[in-house]
């Protein structure tokens, strides 16, 4: 038994961390790099979608509405869509399901509220996040294609007063 | 089923609000407002979360509280596991209609100042059981809620934004005129309980006017049945 033999041990394993590097993430400062399919927030692109309804019947949660009309060339003209983010459980199979990708995950996961409607988006707010998304990543979706500029019509966009 | 909206038990508990009820001599000599604001910095740097987890959200919560994401670099590192020393409640998980009445008594536990988190789609509206027969839809049915943060689970950023959003909101309710009372929450279990149910008469003893099924007061800050005197000498 040799005194301080531990206390020798413990101090080895506090200089061995010294020498590694801080693994803190200082989260508002910086944030991890997000894998492309992590399970965070949803991004509808309005330009994108036919109106097929085709995640809300994959939506094991039902939290996405759609509501279209046709127009005379046989398209749909989506009237409605609403993603219910109270509902939604980030499975990403509304992304799957879609065949065009209109629907995609990587949105923004900070989306706390105090108020919990405020997380009920209907179309004009999708459309809004979606913008938001585009301005922040350079014009380019989420699976890595290049978006055109000013795709959404100014029509669809919301009206500031 | 409707609650009475204050319970007081007799005797009214005053709120003193610095702008109306001081003497108009007096305002400009009175540092309540500002010793008010010490008082929401002290509180919103200190936030200790109760170990209190429900679900597969509480995997996220004890994520965020290792290294990597740490939580305390905001203060609030120490998971108290006796509700009398926790300022927070982080509902992470599904609350079961069976796990309704010990979060309900777990937040009434709680000393003042108390602030609720709820974490994750299920706590907040339910989640993929909303439509089921066995889960709450939403813990703002039973606890009042200040701060919903969505995600299923939340990533470890989701519950520190929340957190950051609480302490915003701390600090605003101790800018303006101080804290107000805690509201109650619209416990309205007559649709989604039948009349006899179990749990909903146990639900109901925990809402004031804190009354058991028998009639007997509880206490309102515990949910405790008073101390029957006739136990001891019965024996």
């Amino acid at each position: 038994m040799v005194f301080g033999k531990g206390m020798a041990k413990g101090l080895m394993t506090v200089l061995k961390h010294v020498r590694k590097p801080v693994v803190t993430v200082q989260f508002p400062e910086e944030e991890r790099n997000i894998p492309p399919r992590a399970r965070t927030n949803l991004v509808w692109f309005v330009e994108r979608c036919t109106g097929c309804s085709t995640c809300a019947q994959s939506c094991p949660d039902g939290c996405i509405l759609v509501d279209t009309e046709p127009r005379e060339d046989g398209s749909f003209l989506v009237n409605r869509y609403e993603i219910d983010f109270r509902l939604c459980m980030y499975c990403g199979l509304c992304t799957e399901a879609c065949p065009y990708e209109a629907i995609q995950v990587g949105g923004s996961y900070t989306n706390v509220v105090t108020n919990p409607n405020h997380l009920y988006k209907d179309k004009e707010d999708l459309i809004e996040l979606a913008n938001e998304y585009l301005d922040q990543h350079d014009w380019v979706y989420p699976n890595g294609q290049k978006a055109v500029q000013q795709t959404v019509h100014p029509s669809e966009r919301r009206q500031h007063h | 089923m409707v609650f009475p909206t204050i319970d007081t038990g007799g005797a009214p508990i005053p709120l003193l609000d610095p702008v109306t009820d001081v003497e108009e001599e007096l305002r400009s000599q009175l540092l309540v407002s500002t010793v008010d604001k010490v008082f929401g910095w002290a509180r919103r740097s200190s936030l200790w979360p109760a170990m209190f987890g429900l679900a597969c959200c509480a995997i996220e919560m004890i994520a965020t509280a290792n290294a990597r994401y740490d939580l305390a670099r905001f203060g609030a590192e120490v998971f108290r596991a006796s509700p009398r020393q926790a300022d927070l409640m982080i509902v992470a998980g599904t609350v079961t209609w069976k796990m309704a009445p010990p979060v309900r008594r777990i937040y009434l536990q709680m000393a003042e100042p108390k602030w609720v988190i709820s974490m994750g789609s299920c706590s907040n509206i339910g989640g993929p059981f909303a439509h089921g027969y066995s889960t709450l839809p939403g813990v703002n049915n039973v606890v009042p809620v200040d701060v919903y943060v969505p995600g299923c689970p939340p990533r470890p950023e989701s519950l520190l934004a929340g957190l950051m959003l609480l302490q915003q909101v701390i600090d605003d309710e101790h800018a303006h005129n101080g804290r107000k009372r805690r509201p109650e929450p619209t416990g309205d279990f007559s649709k989604m309980l039948p009349e006899g149910d179990p749990i909903r008469a146990e639900l109901e003893s925990l809402f004031p006017p804190f009354l058991s099924a028998d009639g007997q007061p509880r206490d309102r800050f515990t949910g405790a049945l008073p101390h029957d005197q006739n136990f001891y000498s019965s024996r």
